[in-house]
């Protein structure tokens, strides 16, 4: 689930080849990082942190919910650990579904429960050499 | 370590001693019982600076030859360093995000007393940093989210949480 530094393309585009069975619909999420200024300072670079096995278990949570909530077949995510640079993809959540409802409903789910339950932290790294940390909009 | 020189309730002719940096093994303490203290005795020359304390008890009678002479409990007569060791437990704490920059670490072990909660191990932190002081800190016990009530034990290690900040 997690990877070092910017997910590549090769995982971008192995997510959305494979089909599992009975899926109808296919909900992919692409988190990139964004060109942020703080105290006019642009930001570089974030650099990803976690506590990876709570994150495991709380994401392997998070989509059983899915399951439950909202009938999707199955869903993974990806996150990024380390540096990754402004465009730069760094989350990456694919959810199968019958149809395209459940995929909808269970995509946008399992982004947001991520973001708010999942223990990632980001040190965003600006331009003059300080840095600031993350902080979701919920 | 002076394990207490008016530690004489052992009636015996013989004297044993036992090394100031071997004898009080602090694993083997009772905490659950303060009263007592599990000890290894050793017999030692007068040349090696150790402490002559104990009599000889049944307990020990046999093993008066060679080094090693057996552990057994004797009554609690404590130093305050030995008291601090029945009485406070070490507890790892982790830290991530920007706990590490107000904390100036990624983890250091925490003292507090015997019997404290997550809620005690809270307030200290946020006492010894006054950073932490605006943060809504989460802590994980066993890579468990646990309420502020559960008790903490000798050795565990803990993390220290900011509010999540991925994708």
């Amino acid at each position: 689930m997690f990877i070092e530094g910017p997910i590549s393309d090769s995982i971008l585009g192995a997510a959305t080849a494979v089909a599992k069975e009975g899926c109808g619909a296919q909900t992919i999420f692409v988190g990139r990082i964004r060109p942020d200024r703080m105290e006019n300072q642009q930001v570089q670079c974030i650099e990803f942190t976690s506590q990876t096995a709570i994150a495991e278990q709380v994401t392997r949570e998070i989509i059983e919910e899915g399951k439950q909530k909202f009938g999707i077949i199955s869903a993974e995510v990806w996150h990024s650990l380390g540096k990754v640079y402004v465009g730069q993809p760094c989350f990456l959540v694919v959810v199968h579904g019958h149809h395209r409802n459940e995929a909808y409903q269970g995509l946008e789910y399992i982004v947001n429960e991520f973001k708010h339950r999942s223990p990632v932290f980001g040190k965003e790294l600006l331009e003059d050499g300080t840095h600031s940390w993350k902080k979701n909009r919920h | 370590m002076n394990y207490g020189s008016k530690a004489t309730t052992f009636s015996s002719k013989k004297t044993y001693f036992f090394k100031r940096s071997i004898t009080i093994q602090h694993l083997f303490m009772p905490l659950s019982e303060p009263l007592f203290a599990r000890v290894v005795f050793c017999r030692a020359s007068p040349s090696n600076r150790s402490v002559p304390v104990l009599k000889k008890t049944a307990i020990f009678a046999k093993q008066n030859s060679g080094e090693f002479l057996g552990t057994g409990l004797v009554p609690a007569i404590r130093t305050r360093r030995q008291s601090a060791c029945l009485f406070e437990m070490k507890v790892h704490v982790n830290y991530y995000g920007l706990l590490t920059d107000a904390a100036s670490c990624s983890s250091e072990v925490v003292t507090l007393k015997n019997g404290s909660t997550l809620q005690n191990l809270q307030e200290q932190l946020r006492a010894k940093y006054s950073e932490f002081a605006p943060i809504t800190l989460a802590f994980f016990v066993a890579n468990k989210r646990c309420p502020a009530n559960v008790p903490l034990k000798e050795g565990q290690v803990i993390d220290c949480m900011p509010p999540f900040a991925g994708g």
